[in-house]
């Protein structure tokens, strides 16, 4: 059950795009087609529940017992930079193809807020091991969520006439808003 | 220009990097610590002032500690002039929206809630923030009740308490946190009734003056303010003020307790 | 460029938010009053210029393949000298902004400059430069922040100018608004600027 709610409110309720602000560069960046959005998920939903599983025993492996919590925001960078790392070598050898679709964007989930904020969040939300994986794929997957919805209805944009000024991001930050909004509808469910 | 990226070059000047860094980082934590730590204190002490009717002693270096739920929650007596007149406890939730609600409640010796301070909390601002006093009535609701009448559990659950509109997660923490600083303090109360009639030197130093009128007087404005505002909370503290007549039921055990206690140091 | 130049291209011409794009997280984020709008590119344009200092003094030194996770390395150090120093004395305000500044080490617009702009410049052009973009990103985040609070809280900077019983439009302070303000301003934003062009 405690689960469940879990789930459900990291991927619906606090979406970590559309409620908390996190990984807002490639929500904006890569959602121009479906295909790219998902691919982009995919990898983040990978470094995201990896970091989760790897952050968990550093935090009270490491920082805790040696009592140098300070150094959470370094060391945690660090660690996330480095699985990236291993995350676009082995999708280069795996999928070429979606290597060649991401692009620049692969190197940029080292700066991607969401992975870093969720390694946060899970330290400062207490969470236990199991409970910190769960949250952060469930994460993943509401990012995924978001930006893939996103990308459809940026796909419909491109061939919408809007003003000039209006063009490419504004509309889309109010888009975004809109989608926002109807995310919140889902505020009552747990 | 930059240097050649051999291996040795670069495991050499990655490595000292980090090493100035941490070693920065370090000597401000160094610095900082004491500061943090005074700020936090502050924050303690402002909040235990908040919630708790005029004290003299330092609360902050009184607190009892007790734990509940793997974490520790703080029980703060404040006493007026050896006479205990309030108890502030700083207890917390872990169901609010957006993780821990850290909340300051000040208890009067009775039970009745005085006053809750937010300490830190994570809501979303604009619906779940209105716990804090600054931005909505809502914990003002709790004042002036005593939860052995008033349920502590939003409407939605069968409850007393008004949820935030749209914030039924932030107010049943909120109420979560309340709860849990009651219990806690039942417990702990009952375990210093133990102590007090087991062994004499428990009982708190004796009053100097032979009737403890002077306690209740500085409460006297509070009391009528909180009687505008509700009459219950003056019917909970009244076996409090009203020392020899004890009308207090068995309900009301915390107040009777201390009330004997009063008397006795008193005679 | 002139170092006026250097200074006050970050309000318009390059200007962060507007024009750049970077840095969207804090930017939506943080914005939900004035204060913590300003408060937030403060600390940003602190880092900023620290780590823009730090890395054009170092860059000569730094093997170009770790030359990434040394900036890393540098901006965190001083992102986290902020965290501290804002715990020991605006505990309030750092519980407010809450895990933005933590994340101001993954701000897009830190980690540019310092690739950009202070690896192939001296000390104090760098400090100019991050100056620069960090009062750009200042300014965009207190407008944003403004117009949020004006129109969702109906005050400035704390001061409420509605009368008592009038709330703003809830909206504005919550997710939606942010985007949906921040949308409108590019809109006005753009106009100005092609008028200017």
């Amino acid at each position: 059950m405690e689960y469940f709610v879990i789930i459900i409110s990291a991927i619906f309720v606090n979406n970590v795009v559309l409620a908390q602000f996190l990984g807002i560069c490639p929500f904006l960046g890569v959602s121009n087609k479906v295909s790219t959005s998902l691919g982009m998920g995919g990898a983040v939903t990978f470094v995201m529940t990896i970091a989760a599983l790897v952050v968990y025993p550093l935090q009270y492996g490491v920082l805790v017992p040696l009592g140098i919590e300070y150094m959470q925001t370094i060391v945690f960078i660090l660690v996330i930079a480095a699985l990236v790392q291993m995350v676009e070598i082995v999708l280069k050898k795996v999928s070429p193809a979606l290597y060649q679709a991401l692009g620049i964007f692969l190197p940029l989930i080292t700066t991607n807020c969401a992975v870093l904020g969720i390694a946060i969040l899970l330290v400062q939300k207490e969470y236990n091991l199991a409970e910190s994986v769960v949250f952060s794929a469930s994460t993943a997957l509401g990012f995924t969520l978001a930006l893939v919805l996103f990308a459809g209805l940026r796909e419909k944009l491109e061939i919408t006439d809007v003003p000039k000024a209006f063009k490419g991001v504004p509309i889309a930050l109010i888009v975004a808003g809109i989608l926002a909004m109807a995310f919140m509808g889902f505020s009552g469910l747990v | 220009m930059a240097m050649e990226s051999s291996l040795k070059n670069m495991v050499i000047v990655l490595g000292s990097i980090t090493l100035v860094a941490s070693a920065a980082v370090g000597g401000i934590y160094r610095l900082t610590k004491e500061p943090i730590e005074a700020a936090q204190i502050k924050k303690v002490n402002d909040a235990i002032a908040q919630v708790m009717p005029e004290f003299d002693n330092t609360p902050s270096e009184e607190a009892i500690e007790k734990e509940a739920d793997g974490e520790t929650v703080k029980i703060y007596p404040a006493t007026k002039e050896g006479q205990p007149v309030g108890y502030a406890i700083e207890t917390f939730s872990k169901n609010g929206f957006g993780g821990k609600i850290s909340l300051m409640v000040g208890f009067l010796p009775d039970g009745t809630i005085k006053d809750i301070s937010v300490i830190s909390h994570n809501e979303t601002p604009g619906l779940g923030d209105k716990i804090q006093k600054s931005k909505s009535d809502f914990a003002v609701q709790f004042e002036g009740k005593n939860p052995e009448s008033f349920k502590l559990a939003v409407k939605k659950d069968g409850g007393d308490v008004d949820a935030i509109t749209a914030s039924t997660i932030s107010s049943r923490a909120f109420a979560d946190a309340v709860a849990r600083g009651y219990n806690i303090l039942q417990a702990v109360l009952k375990d210093t009734e133990v102590e007090a009639t087991s062994g004499a030197t428990a009982a708190p130093a004796p009053a100097p003056e032979p009737e403890p009128v002077p306690v209740p007087e500085p409460r006297q404005p509070e009391k009528e303010e909180e009687f505008e505002f509700d009459p219950n909370a003056v019917k909970g503290a009244l076996p409090y003020d009203a020392t020899a007549g004890a009308t207090a039921s068995a309900e009301n055990s915390t107040a009777d307790t201390l009330n004997g206690d009063t008397q006795k140091g008193g005679e | 460029m002139t170092k006026l130049q250097l200074i006050t291209k970050g309000l318009v011409k390059e200007n962060p938010t507007f024009v750049l794009m970077l840095g969207m997280c804090p930017t939506l984020g943080t914005t939900t009053s004035a204060i913590n709008g300003m408060s937030m590119g403060i600390a940003t344009m602190f880092v900023l210029i620290m780590s823009n200092i730090v890395v054009s003094l170092v860059k000569n030194v730094i093997p170009g393949k770790v030359r990434i996770p040394s900036f890393i390395v540098i901006i965190a150090s001083f992102v986290t000298v902020v965290q501290l120093v804002m715990q020991a004395y605006v505990p309030d305000l750092y519980n407010t902004l809450g895990v933005f500044i933590p994340l101001i080490v993954v701000n897009c617009i830190i980690l540019g400059r310092a690739e950009a702009f202070a690896s192939k410049h001296g000390p104090f052009a760098s400090m100019l430069d991050g100056l620069g973009i960090g009062l750009g990103f200042t300014c965009s985040l207190t407008l944003l922040g403004i117009v949020r609070e004006v129109l969702g809280s109906g005050s400035v900077f704390g001061a409420k100018f509605l009368p008592a019983g009038m709330d703003g439009m809830l909206v504005f302070v919550l997710a939606p608004g942010a985007f949906i303000a921040l949308g409108y301003l590019l809109v006005l934003f753009n106009k100005f600027t092609a008028k200017l062009r």
